[in-house]
Formats: structure tokens, C-alpha cells, sequence
């Protein structure tokens, strides 16, 4: 993804984010607000940061039922715009206080009597995350998320 | 085939219907959150909140709350395929949270808690 692209969608999921709080959204507050929460705004990193924030954020507010983090949200599928930072928005997402716990009853109501083994297998960009996590060398990203994330799977399939 | 039809199967053929519609993940939470909006008159979280439920399990809401969700869904369904859903996916997006809010608006009267 082009920066100038990436930074389009920081200010979409940052629009987002004043919706779902209900605060006034004033554009001129974007720019300072991603500088003193994510640092220089000339690195990409910042912006990269900035989206997997807000992604992740936006996906537990006004959560109604958590099996739709599992079959939609976070069901990573390449032909999305946002798939090359799947790994980093789940683990942002892991982060939050009750983040683990909301994939944890994802995934009950999603193997639960409610859903057919069809509407399950629908899922598949998200069950993809946790192979591909575990692979994933010790380094740039936490390692301890992606050990919990494949504890709760373990637990609910 | 006919089958019975119940709360988790309404839910699904509201949530089909939006992305027959074109929508996206996005479309279907905040489609969710305005018909939140419109039939309780506060955010999702804040439902959650203020009637002690957990969030992410609607069963922890309330009985007459999941019943309205009920409703809304049914006629948000309806009226989402009875409405041309057309432009970009943007406009798409912004148009099926419209319809939803709009339809939620209109049957929000029928529960005691707006009377």
C-alpha cells in the first residue's frame, strides 16, 4: 500500500473511531493526535501503528455479537485492503484488555449449534491467522498474544 | 426447505442480505451500531453497560432488548432488499448503514422504552 494511501485509511478508521465514541470529529485534530499518540509522521511506521490502533479499536466498539470478529472483522482474506497488516491488527487487538476473551466467545458461538459446519469453514481467512502467527519468528512482534490466541482456538474448536 | 426460525437465523439473513448488498465487515458493524442507536437510544457499549451485559453475547441482554434486535433485523432485511444499493463501495457502505438507521427509526416506536 502506497503512504498516501495508508494515511487515507488511518483518517477513515480515525473518523470511524470519533463515530463510534460520538465525539465531535474535527479534521484539524487528526494530524496532531497521530503525532502525539504514535510518534513522527514522516515514518511509516507511525501510520502503520496508527491504523492497526484504530482497526482494532474500532472492532470491539459497539462489538454486538463476537462471533462476527471471527466470520467478518478479522477473516483476513487476501483480496482486503488491510490483509498485509492482518497479523498486526489481531495482535493490537490482543492487546486490549478484554481482546482475548472476545476471540475466546468468537469462537464458542461460532461452534456452537447456532452455525452450520458450512457457515464455520466461511471463516477460514481468520483460522489462517494462527498458523501463520505461529510460524512467525521471535522479533519484531509480541510473541505472548499469538501463544494465547492459539490456546483459546485450541480451547474452543 | 422450510425451517424453524428464531433469533440466530434472523441475525444471519440480516447479515447476508448486507453483503448481498455489497457491503463489507465494516457495513455490518456499523450498521449494527446505528440500529443500536436508533432503537435504544445509545451506543452498543453503552446497552451493554447499563443493563449489566457482557459484552459480545446478546444473551446477556435483557430479554425485551434482543427481542427488539429481532425486529430491527427483520425489517432492516426487508427493507434493505426492497432498495437499490448502488455507486461505489463507499456509497454502497454509507447507503445500507442509511437504510438500516432509517428502518430501525421507524419501528423503534412499537417498544415501550420510546413511548
Amino acid at each position: 500500500m502506497r503512504l498516501a494511501e495508508l494515511k487515507e485509511k488511518v483518517l477513515q478508521e480515525w473518523q470511524d473511531y470519533c463515530w463510534y465514541k460520538q465525539s465531535v470529529c474535527q479534521l484539524e485534530a487528526f494530524k496532531p493526535e497521530i503525532k502525539k499518540q504514535f510518534g513522527d509522521m514522516r515514518c511509516r511506521s507511525t501510520w502503520e501503528k496508527a491504523l492497526c490502533y484504530f482497526r482494532a479499536m474500532n472492532a470491539q466498539i459497539g462489538l454486538l455479537d463476537a462471533y462476527t470478529l471471527i466470520l467478518y472483522t478479522f477473516n483476513f482474506t487476501p483480496d482486503r485492503w488491510d490483509y498485509e497488516y492482518r497479523h498486526q491488527i489481531i495482535e493490537q487487538f490482543l492487546t486490549l484488555p478484554d481482546g482475548l476473551d472476545l476471540i475466546r466467545l468468537g469462537l464458542e458461538q461460532l461452534f456452537s449449534k447456532d452455525f452450520t459446519c458450512e457457515e464455520r469453514g466461511q471463516a477460514d481467512g481468520f483460522y489462517q491467522l494462527v498458523p501463520e502467527s505461529a510460524r512467525r519468528e521471535f522479533g519484531s512482534f509480541p510473541i505472548e498474544p499469538t501463544r494465547r490466541l492459539l490456546e483459546a482456538s485450541a480451547v474452543s474448536r | 426447505m422450510r425451517s424453524r426460525v428464531d433469533g440466530a437465523s434472523i441475525r444471519k439473513d440480516f447479515s447476508a442480505t448486507i453483503q448481498e448488498k455489497g457491503g463489507d465487515s465494516r457495513t455490518q458493524a456499523h450498521a449494527t451500531e446505528r440500529m443500536t442507536r436508533e432503537l435504544f437510544g445509545c451506543s452498543t457499549d453503552e446497552l451493554y453497560q447499563e443493563t449489566q451485559g457482557r459484552r459480545g453475547d446478546r444473551t446477556t441482554l435483557p430479554q425485551d432488548a434482543q427481542s427488539a434486535y429481532i425486529v430491527g433485523e427483520v425489517a432492516s432485511t426487508h427493507q434493505l432488499k426492497e432498495t437499490d444499493i448502488e455507486g461505489n463501495p463507499q456509497q454502497k457502505h454509507q447507503q445500507i448503514v442509511d437504510t438500516v438507521g432509517e428502518t430501525s427509526r421507524r419501528v423503534k416506536g412499537i417498544f415501550p422504552w420510546n413511548w
